[in-house]
């Protein structure tokens, strides 16, 4: 048995790996769409399609237009702004859907209970929706198709053992099956894993298919309890009114600001970074019960995987082309930007890789900031894993990769600083900037001594805070256009090899370069098939450079499949190997060894 | 000045007189204050800034300690070529080349001791000087009378005579005359090393470290080796330049070894914690994680990793290391299951703990708390060696006793739960040879051997040339295997209670993917059974035969949903291709 387990888990990670491709990254639900039966065999579809808090939703952002509403048996009111895919590509990849089903630490018992509820509760719902599309549509549904045709391992399996596994350590051994005990794991686990916050019903310990089984629309749409945006943006001729409303008016109504990048960062960091005024933290503790490493984040990369289930604002710009107040939209929500460059002409996803790298720097040092006092300083999570999780050998790779400072001290987690500097030198082309600067000064608190001094790592990281909320400002109302861009691949390509040396580090750089290169693919600005290109993708390619750009994102892919080959992979990065790529790759772009290059 | 009594029942009765510098009251100043309360006098002369140190080759006459072999010339002789062995057969004679080779030079670089050839480091400098030369202090500082820059200027012989004997400026004239103990002269720099408990701390004090001096761990991180010191064993294996007679009484005299080195190892442990909490070393910052053990942040990740918690709290901090008293530990505690404790080994016990407890409260321990908390053990463990305890121990340790310390230590699952502790529990054995069933040669043997290979000691401490003598002759073990092999080998001894826990520690790695693999099939065999219902109670299901038709290609094929028994069987299946391919 145990054999048969670890090959799927290869198998698994194999299909994991093949899919860093740029090729299938324009649109993964055009390609195999799921077919009606299967939708209706599909626990975690089924479960929203009738979940109350999704009902208005169902009727503009599902796949239809009317099997979608005859599924959720709701009216719907179709736009022309509306692509109608929303909600399906979420429902059908995205693993915020099921992420507290996922880690609900059920005892073996109660695994099988709910497994029973399941299907039962998937025949009710699947019959239901088969006799009205029958009766509605003349669909004729072939019942005996309907059901699960493998065993539903994205909704119950693994996760939900070692999560348990988690709780037992964390709180005690069978803790999780009381209502104290689940009360913990409510408010440390599901603020991330389903959206809780104080007060929320909706995560009682008698879980059931109806329950919340993950992050829904309203955790990232709504701002606090106020409903009235649904209405609002659902009126009558809303392209008109409604998206030529300033960011304010939406707000008030209820209607989260997604569109503003930095905040959209802001909300997905919370978990992705960590907030712990959220109690969004994952700390030492957790990990070291079985928490897997929140990896590091590249906000474009990560969307993309999701998948994306919105319009970039170059593909609404693409969409909104009949649209006469096409202009005003990108005035009233993208200041700045359209005026100059036009929004059709700007690099959407690089600005969102550098707005990105800047929330990820904020997020990290306000974690560090919360703490920074002699008593509570010091929690293991918020340095680099492999810092103290290496290998203990003489002339070790560690070594020889020769990390500045003195040697066995605890690391600040690189990761959010390497893109940083980019974003940085972006916003002002002179190298020495006060962020800049501070963030030598943090350094050097951080070297003081071990974990680093916290008085001084507090005043740094709180003034460098206000500095990048700065830069975030002005970057928000800088165009980037195809030059920026490109100037942006060159200066990747020449990260030194000091800015290179943990694998997180190197990740974030091997992304942005990705990021920028789809995006220039997309404009039409390179062909797939250029070297460049080419090149771009080995940078992420395990077997040439070492390194991963792959995710196991979607639900069908598990982390802890991934993981171990994840280790490996950081265990023999090799810095030197992925410089001379990059060095390989500037030279196809034209880059001397020399050329000083400076910002748009 | 202000001066320090101190007496001491061990080494005389004479006080001696030892200077106090200011910094008493000023814990951040370099300093070497001899403390009171404290096994500090067994190696006074060690901590002793006044005194001049003079090197081996002033030792090194004909007529002295650089003659002919004993016996040659006059068959009582106790003097005769101590230099010659210490010289050629010594690995300390080496201590200096050591600091030359290419491996330290390339520390030193990484510490950033060096700048290419020059030392830009000097405090750095001298703490390596410290342990690796005899004529250079650690708080010594020379200038040049002319210049009154830092000189460099020192004699170059490794670990030489007086680096153990004791700085020999007002003893290297008097130590041959009549009527000369050296017991007496320890007022005057002489480490009277006679004495095993002097002679134990004397080595711990580079071995483990002191207050003078720090192996810490940014020089760990550089490539130096950790401290793995036990003095039996080190005392076996270094050459003897002196008559080793004690080594006749074979029934106490490892055992008394063993012993010795533990309370040693305890006492120079404390007082470089202390020291380093204080932040008075010059070349160390809290926390200092030289204090941890090494494995509780340096181990593998993923889920099939064999840990198993090391403490039972689950704060996920490090540990502190278990290396330097676990064996004192398990004297008191068979003292006090064997109703011979009184109140000097609770407190002892008592303030070891807290010692632990303070170190693993939070990351970053509270260093004012550590300080004082050490700063209480040691002097508990001074109180406990003055005491009726110490001098019990001290005088009726043999190593049938060290076999029942051994056998009760089996029993207790904090035994085996480390590696450090693992490999001072083998070396206790050892210590305990002596009162092995049948003898060295006898059953216990080869399972002590196995043990060892197990534990991959002394390969792993990689320390001095003599472990690097030692090839992996068998194969490594896990902790169950350890703790079964350490209890077999203990019951020997005496009887072995096992705790509880030490049973429930024999846990199988491969437990996890068990209980996994267990759960999906149990599941499944679940839902194979719910679906067989489901298809019962539904008249219209029957048994699907019907596929694609090649005649009607762009009919998609019938979804046919799997039996359990189907689904079962894929999941024995192994895929050939992907299936979890989410494009």
């Amino acid at each position: 048995m145990k054999l048969v387990v670890q090959r799927l888990l290869a198998a698994a990670s194999l299909g994991f790996m093949a899919t860093g491709c740029f090729a299938q990254d324009v649109d993964p639900a055009r390609k195999k769409a799921p077919n009606l039966v299967e939708r209706l065999s599909d626990p975690v579809y089924m479960s929203w399609m009738s979940h109350k808090d999704v009902k208005s939703c169902v009727k503009c952002h599902l796949e239809g237009p009317n099997v979608g509403e005859i599924i959720g048996d709701v009216q719907s009111t179709l736009t022309a702004f509306s692509r109608r895919k929303e909600m399906d590509l979420w429902v059908l990849k995205d693993k915020h859907t099921i992420a507290r089903r996922r880690v609900e630490p059920f005892a073996e018992s109660r695994t099988r209970a709910e497994l029973t509820s399941l299907i039962e509760q998937l025949d009710t719902m699947s019959g239901n929706a088969a006799k009205q599309l029958q009766s509605k549509l003349g669909i004729e549904i072939d019942s005996k198709q309907i059901g699960l045709t493998e065993f539903p391992k994205e909704w119950i399996g693994t996760s939900n053992f070692l999560s348990r596994r988690i709780c037992d350590k964390l709180w005690g051994e069978g803790s999780s099956d009381t209502e104290d005990g689940y009360a913990k794991f409510r408010e440390s686990c599901l603020t991330c894993h389903g959206g809780y916050q104080e007060g929320d019903t909706g995560f009682e310990l008698d879980s059931t298919v109806q329950a919340k089984i993950g992050i829904g629309c309203l955790y990232c749409h709504q701002e606090g309890d106020n409903p009235k945006w649904i209405a609002d943006h659902a009126a009558p001729n809303p392209e008109q009114n409604w998206r030529l409303l300033p960011a304010e008016v939406k707000s008030a109504a209820g209607m989260r600001d997604l569109v503003d990048t930095a905040k959209q960062a802001d909300l997905c960091l919370d978990c992705h970074v960590g907030n712990r005024s959220k109690n969004m933290f994952v700390t030492h503790e957790m990990y070291a019960a079985g928490h897997p490493p929140i990896p590091s984040i590249e906000l474009q990369t990560f969307c993309g995987e999701m998948p994306q289930h919105w319009q970039t604002p170059s593909q609404l710009h693409d969409s909104l082309v009949a649209s006469p107040t096409r202009d005003d939209y990108f005035t009233v929500n993208y200041p700045g930007v359209n005026e100059t460059v036009g929004a059709g002409k700007t690099y959407w996803n690089t600005r969102k890789m550098l707005l990105g790298a800047l929330v990820a720097r904020k997020k990290t040092l306000q974690l560090i900031t919360e703490t920074a006092d002699a008593h509570r300083w010091g929690d293991y999570s918020l340095y680099d894993c492999a810092s103290c999780h290496h290998e203990l050998e003489s002339d070790s790779l560690r070594q020889q990769r020769g990390f500045p400072g003195a040697p066995g001290r605890p690391r600040q987690p690189e990761w959010s600083t390497t893109l940083l500097n980019l974003a940085l030198e972006f916003d002002q082309p002179e190298s020495a900037t006060q962020a800049k600067q501070t963030e030598l000064k943090l350094a050097a608190a951080f070297a003081a001594e071990p974990f680093g001094d916290p008085n001084r790592v507090g005043k740094t990281a709180s003034v460098l805070v206000d500095e990048i909320a700065e830069t975030i400002a002005a970057i928000e109302k800088k165009p980037v256009d195809a030059a920026v861009a490109m100037n942006l691949l060159q200066k990747l390509t020449q990260t030194p090899k000091n800015a290179l040396l943990t694998y997180d580090a190197a990740r974030q750089v091997v992304w942005a370069i990705q990021t920028i290169v789809k995006e220039m693919i997309s404009e039409g600005a390179l062909r797939p098939d250029d070297p460049v290109s080419q090149a771009a993708l080995d940078l992420g390619d395990p077997s040439v450079s070492g390194l991963s750009s792959a995710l196991p994102s979607t639900r069908k892919q598990f982390i802890y499949e991934a993981l171990e080959a994840d280790l490996e992979r950081r265990r023999d990065y090799n810095p030197a190997k992925l410089k001379q790529q990059l060095t390989q790759l500037g030279k196809l772009l034209g880059v001397t060894q020399n050329a000083t290059l400076t910002a748009h | 000045m202000i001066a320090v009594m101190i007496t001491s029942p061990v080494i005389g009765q004479q006080p001696i007189q030892a200077p106090l510098s200011d910094a008493i009251a000023n814990a951040n100043e370099r300093v070497t204050v001899i403390a009171p309360r404290t096994l500090d006098r067994l190696h006074s002369p060690l901590l002793r800034e006044d005194l001049k140190i003079t090197g081996a080759a002033s030792c090194a006459t004909s007529n002295c300690h650089a003659g002919p072999r004993p016996g040659l010339l006059d068959p009582t002789s106790k003097r005769s070529m101590e230099y010659q062995v210490w010289l050629e057969n010594d690995p300390h004679s080496l201590s200096w080349r050591t600091i030359c080779s290419e491996e330290s030079i390339s520390m030193m670089r990484r510490l950033a001791i060096l700048d290419g050839d020059q030392v830009i480091d000097q405090e750095g400098f001298d703490n390596c000087l410290a342990c690796h030369n005899s004529t250079k202090r650690f708080d010594e500082r020379r200038f040049a009378k002319t210049t009154g820059q830092a000189v460099n200027r020192f004699l170059r012989e490794g670990v030489g005579c007086s680096g153990c004997h004791g700085p020999s400026e007002k003893w290297i004239n008097t130590h041959f005359q009549a009527g000369w103990t050296p017991e007496s002269a320890t007022q005057d720099g002489f480490v009277a090393a006679g004495d095993l408990y002097v002679r134990a701390r004397m080595c711990a004090s580079c071995h483990v470290g002191d207050k003078d001096r720090d192996m810490n761990h940014d020089i760990i991180a550089a490539g130096h080796p950790s401290l793995r010191y036990e003095l039996a064993t080190f005392h076996a294996w270094q050459p003897k330049h002196w008559r080793d007679a004690e080594n006749e009484d074979k029934a106490t005299y490892e055992a008394r070894l063993w012993l010795a080195g533990q309370v040693a190892a305890t006492d120079a442990s404390l007082a470089l914690l202390q020291t380093r909490a204080k932040k008075a070393h010059t070349v160390s910052e809290w926390p200092e994680f030289a204090a941890y053990n090494c494995a509780s942040c340096h181990h593998n990740l993923g889920l099939d990793n064999d840990r198993k918690g090391l403490t039972q709290h689950r704060r996920a901090t490090a540990i502190y290391s278990q290396w330097n008293d676990a064996g004192l530990r398990w004297v008191i505690e068979y003292r006090m299951a064997n109703g011979e404790a009184i109140s000097e080994d609770d407190q002892l016990m008592a303030a070891l703990n807290r010692v632990r407890s303070e170190m693993e409260r939070r990351p970053r321990p509270d260093a004012n708390e550590v300080a004082r908390a050490s700063a209480s053990a040691r002097a508990a463990l001074a109180d406990w060696f003055d005491g009726q305890p110490g001098v019990h121990e001290r005088f009726h340790f043999r190593s049938d006793r060290l076999g029942l310390v051994i056998a009760d230590a089996a029993g207790r699952a904090e035994t085996f739960r480390s590696w450090e502790s693992a490999v001072q529990f083998y070396l206790a054995l050892v210590a305990a040879r002596e009162s092995w069933p049948g003898g060295w040669n006898g059953p216990m043997r080869e399972v002590t051997n196995q043990m060892q290979y197990g534990l991959q000691y002394p390969q792993m401490i990689d320390i001095s040339r003599y472990a690097k003598r030692v090839r992996v002759k068998g194969p490594q073990a896990n902790r169950i295997q350890i703790t079964a092999m350490g209890i077999e080998l203990a019951s020997s001894f005496g009887p072995v209670t096992a705790d509880p826990m030490v049973i429930a520690d024999v846990n199988d790695p491969a437990e996890i993917r068990r209980q996994l693999d267990q759960m999906i099939e149990e599941v499944t065999q679940d839902w194979t059974e719910a679906r067989k219902i489901r298809e019962e109670s539904n008249p219209l299901a029957e048994p699907v035969t019907e596929l694609a038709t090649p005649d009607s290609p762009t009919k998609p094929p019938v979804r046919r949903p799997k039996t359990a028994e189907e689904l079962l069987q894929e999941l024995q299946k192994a895929p050939n291709e992907p299936q979890d391919s989410d494009e």
